[in-house]
């Protein structure tokens, strides 16, 4: 059972505002997705290990060198919002709420 | 015959014998996109001008005995999730609109130098997020075979552009199924490849661990031909496997005497019994040509599409935190740059992601929640090593695997929006692949009929890590027997 204070918990921890309308549509789905989810729990996993990749390879490093970059900061920066010169300008974060 | 409607394969082959030019192709191309993509809705974007600049050099690097091999002056289409430098790339979602990469994705990039002449990008579920291309935030493409119909997803727009031959070929990605389940609606041939035998680099994020490129083409060798020339180690990605890229497309020949796996999980009630007639007749093919065919088991197949459906959220909930408004993409910032910062993240956040990725983000969110980690993901992560191992221990009695795709057709635009569960439960024998890390292809076997209609059935056939060239030897073999050469009426 999922109550309207779980969906705006979790709306919360994802940064999302939902309407009145949303809440409650993603509520109702949110709990006929977890009732899927029963499935999961009836099935007797204690002994066997996580799986959280597939390719076996560990620590995949390259030289500590200097690579040459063509791509200049005006390319990289041309999405940014706000910027003043190379820099992106972001809303003040100390002492914000 | 129109030069739209050739193969890879055929028009590489009269580029190099001289009859064609890549000019004369992508203007063919070009023009067939004009006459039906306003029924179709493949398209995000056409690059018109490039595309006849591109296949221009083409043909002078031909006539001066320069080419760069088989895929040299093809025109091929990119599903808008692979970021193209210069070129706007949305992942068909609002949050996105107007983001102009600085970089190619190695996948473009490797395109680029094999000669391909890419012609535009194509929609797709917001974020890939979808079985029906219908929660692209900017356009719902149809089904070319019937344009009531959804073209599956989220490739849907890739899909729906090979088989209405406003491309030679197309590039999709698959994380549940986003290749096979409408390259099997559209009746195209469509290979999810070996997690990391593709790089992802540049290719927006959608479930990191599942993620996968690969090709979606008009037939087995084609697809064999861009997978060579897409495949292999980048050091940009550091999951791509550091494993040879064989000869694939020279390599194909037909299968003898190879052992057929038939898991009884795919074969039960729930799967429409026409699209499962259709599968049979691929099976018997197989048979006639002397191959093995073993009833298995596949035990996993029951929670396999719940798993999925905690681990895929899990991991989007995590690469989607990247959209918070401040670096790129759309921002509420932009209208009022005196917001306080959580403000800019949830109004930037809530205005430009679409009713899916809300839902699978917040499911994310849920499932990694304090409280609730060990129940859901933890537990997917141990299912995750039981699906794995289920698949092993059936390949160490069969060769191949066979199944459906899909266990309905084509089903009609809208008729599962409303419905998350219905539209999650379309990717049941496609999703359980996918956590296992292993190949599997939707080859076109055959045709049922609704509502007047004549809707494209795909098979399915898995192969162990690496296995593609059996899988490509497999779908050949059954290729050749069925010789379907059927096209929509558009």
């Amino acid at each position: 059972m999922i109550s309207k204070d779980d969906v705006l918990k979790v709306a919360k921890l994802s940064r999302l505002e939902l309407g009145d309308d949303e809440l409650e549509k993603f509520r109702v789905q949110l709990e006929n997705v977890l009732k899927l989810f029963e499935e999961v729990q009836k099935v007797d996993v204690d002994s066997v290990g996580e799986t959280s990749q597939v390719t076996g390879l560990q620590d995949v490093v390259r030289a500590d060198e200097i690579r040459d970059n063509s791509t200049s900061s005006d390319e990289l920066l041309k999405n940014v919002p706000i910027k003043q010169g190379t820099n992106i300008v972001v809303p003040k974060i100390v002492g914000s709420k | 015959m129109n030069l739209f409607e050739l193969s890879i394969s055929d028009a590489s082959e009269k580029l190099a014998k001289g009859e064609i030019t890549s000019l004369d192709l992508t203007r063919s191309v070009l023009d067939r996109i004009k006459s039906v993509d306003e029924k179709v809705k493949s398209f995000l974007s056409i690059f018109e001008d490039e595309a006849l600049v591109a296949a221009k050099k083409s043909d002078e690097r031909r006539s001066e005995g320069k080419t760069f091999g088989p895929l040299d002056g093809i025109p091929i289409a990119l599903k808008d999730l692979i970021c193209l430098k210069d070129h706007e790339t949305t992942a068909s979602s609002n949050i996105l609109k107007g983001f102009i990469p600085p970089y190619d994705a190695t996948v473009a990039g490797k395109l680029k130098e094999a000669g391909v002449i890419l012609i535009g990008k194509t929609n797709c579920d917001a974020f890939a997020h979808g079985s029906s291309t219908e929660n692209s935030d900017f356009q719902i493409t149809k089904n070319p075979w019937d344009l009531e119909k959804i073209p599956g997803g989220s490739s849907g727009g890739s899909a729906a552009a090979v088989i209405a031959d406003e491309c030679i070929g197309a590039i999709g990605t698959d994380t549940g199924g986003s290749i096979r389940q409408p390259a099997s609606l559209c009746g195209i041939v469509g290979l999810k490849p070996t997690y990391g035998r593709v790089s992802r680099y540049g290719v927006i994020a959608m479930a990191s661990s599942l993620d996968v490129i690969g090709p979606m083409t008009k037939t087995v060798k084609d697809s064999a031909l861009i997978l060579e020339a897409i495949a292999g180690r980048d050091e940009l990605d550091s999951t791509t496997l550091d494993a040879e890229v064989p000869a694939y497309s020279k390599n194909i020949k037909k299968v003898s005497k190879i052992r057929v796996g038939i898991p009884k999980e795919y074969f039960a009630e729930g799967t429409d019994k026409d699209v499962l007639e259709e599968i049979n007749k691929s099976i018997e093919i197989l048979k006639g040509q002397g191959c093995e065919i073993v009833d298995i088991s596949l035990p996993s197949t029951d929670y396999a599409i719940s798993l999925y459906y905690i681990i895929q959220p899990a991991e989007v909930s995590s690469n989607l935190a990247r959209y918070d408004g401040i670096k790129y993409g759309y921002s509420t910032l932009r209208e009022n740059p005196n917001q306080a910062l959580d403000q800019v993240y949830f109004s930037s956040r809530s205005g430009g992601f679409g009713t899916e990725a809300k839902r699978r983000i917040m499911l994310g969110s849920y499932v990694l929640s304090a409280g609730y980690y060990d129940a859901y993901y933890r537990r997917a992560m141990k299912l995750r090593t039981l699906v794995k191992q289920d698949f092993e221990k059936a390949f160490e009695k069969v060769d191949v695997i066979l199944g459906p795709v899909s266990p309905t057709p084509a089903f009609k635009i809208g008729e599962k929006t409303d419905d998350p569960i219905q539209m999650y439960l379309s990717d049941i024998f496609t999703a359980p692949i996918n956590p296992a890390g292993i190949p599997a292809m939707s080859l076109p076997v055959g045709f049922v009929k609704r509502d007047g209609k004549d809707l494209p059935v795909g098979l399915q056939i898995i192969a162990p890590m690496l296995g593609e060239q059996m899988i490509f030897d497999t779908a050949f073999t059954i290729e050749q027997e069925l010789k379907l050469n059927n096209k929509p009426q558009l």
